[in-house]
């Protein structure tokens, strides 16, 4: 299969959005039932539940049971994707639940750059009847026709503010090409970087002061990780420097002790040598002094080798018996 | 009297002096190491494997030049120490 084909399937297929089939459970669990009204409420928002459309306890502990039912159905990668189309960034050992809550506050209805799959999890996740076959258009409708007309005013008028204070404050995001219309379904790796999501898009999913407190946040935050970046290059420049002292530092020292070696065999040497012509002038002075002292003798003298005189020893050893039978 | 001959005295009184000294000092300063490595802390074993990999490190181009000459010179003591013995069994049979 070529990479083409890989990164855009045909809409017929049915993306891979559904890691395991889940047996939906009949009966709501007990525990949900246990909790309070304004605490189910509370769980439900966080789930992308609307509360206020259900009107009995049970049925909300119902929906909130079904959503987490569903959640454990979804493809792990495929909620990464919708998570770095719309920016967030969470730690990769983070639950699928955790990462369907995240999923749950995205509010965006520009899905420009979202993978089909990843299409399909938001809107799963905001509650449409998908079942995965659609197209992409027919999804993109079922969302906004799911979106009320209130909250569609509300968000027009976001993002018409979102662009007045974009022109006012000026955003470094828009000089990064816009997200193309084509989704992406390459499969996202844990280092990849999330798309960086303008000031006017932020503003309209979030509202005025949060859009404009996110971006504060997303900026101090860049700048401690860009700082603590920093002091870890620091850091690893220091060590290597370090490493690269020392090395010097042991060959040289090496160096140093080998020469004093060699200072020091020299000196040996030279003693050695001085000692050397001493002994030989001791040996040459008592071989001319010794034939004044003795008499002359006819006969050769005989020498016994001493036992520690190895055979190079003796045959070096020739002035006694030539000296003798010279005289 | 005996008849001591100052400079013998001096050089055998230098190398037994000295080869003691030597042996000495360099097998204490390599005891004291062993035994300092060879602890099992944690840190000293991070040293330990530390130390091996310098030492595989070491670079020998830089003083392998010296290292040639110390072979040579080790030879030529070896050689005149050999020197010495034959004079020393020449001077034994002539006495």
């Amino acid at each position: 299969m070529s990479e083409a084909e890989e990164s855009n399937p045909p809409p017929q297929q049915l993306p891979a959005v559904i890691s395991a089939r889940v047996e939906h459970a009949r009966t709501p669990s007990n525990q949900l039932g246990d909790l309070p009204q304004e605490e189910l409420e509370a769980i439900a928002e966080e789930y992308g539940i609307e509360p206020g459309q259900f009107r009995s306890k049970a049925a909300l502990v119902s929906a909130i049971h079904e959503r987490r039912q569903l959640i454990a159905t979804l493809a792990r990668q495929s909620m990464q994707e919708v998570l770095d189309w719309a920016g967030r960034s969470l730690p990769p050992t983070v639950s699928p639940e955790q990462m369907a809550i995240e999923i749950a506050h995205i509010r965006s209805m520009r899905f420009n750059g979202l993978s089909d799959r990843g299409l399909v999890v938001l809107a799963m996740m905001r509650g449409c009847d998908v079942e995965g076959a659609e197209s992409r258009d027919d999804i993109i409708s079922k969302l906004k026709s799911q979106e009320g007309f209130f909250a569609r005013i509300k968000r027009k008028t976001r993002g018409w503010m979102g662009k007045r204070v974009e022109r006012m404050v000026g955003d470094s995001t828009t000089e990064i090409p816009a997200p193309t219309p084509e989704p992406h379904n390459k499969s996202t790796d844990q280092t990849a970087v999330p798309r960086q999501q303008a000031l006017r898009e932020e503003i309209e999913d979030a509202g005025f002061f949060s859009g404009i407190a996110n971006r504060v946040k997303k900026q101090a935050d860049s700048y401690v990780n860009q700082k603590l970046d920093e002091i870890e290059a620091r850091i690893d420049r220091k060590l290597d420097e370090i490493d690269r002292r020392l090395a010097e530092w042991r060959d040289k020292e090496i160096a140093n002790r080998i020469r004093i070696l060699k200072i020091t065999l020299w000196a040996s040497v030279v003693v050695a040598a001085v000692s050397l012509i001493y002994s030989y002038v001791n040996v040459v002075r008592d071989q001319w002094n010794q034939p004044k002292n003795l008499a002359p003798s006819t006969t050769p003298t005989s020498i016994v080798v001493p036992a520690r005189t190895t055979s190079a020893t003796a045959a070096a050893i020739e002035i006694p018996t030539s000296r003798s039978s010279a005289n | 009297m005996p008849d001591i001959d100052l400079f013998n005295f001096f050089r055998w009184g230098l190398f037994i002096i000295a080869s003691i000294y030597c042996v000495v000092v360099t097998t204490q300063s390599m005891w004291s190491w062993y035994v300092w490595l060879a602890t099992n802390d944690r840190y000293i074993t991070i040293l330990r494997r530390y130390v091996i990999v310098h030492g595989l490190r070491l670079r020998f181009s830089t003083f392998w030049g010296d290292v040639l000459i110390c072979a040579l010179l080790m030879l030529a003591f070896t050689l005149m120490m050999w020197a010495h013995a034959i004079l020393r069994a020449i001077q034994w049979v002539s006495a």
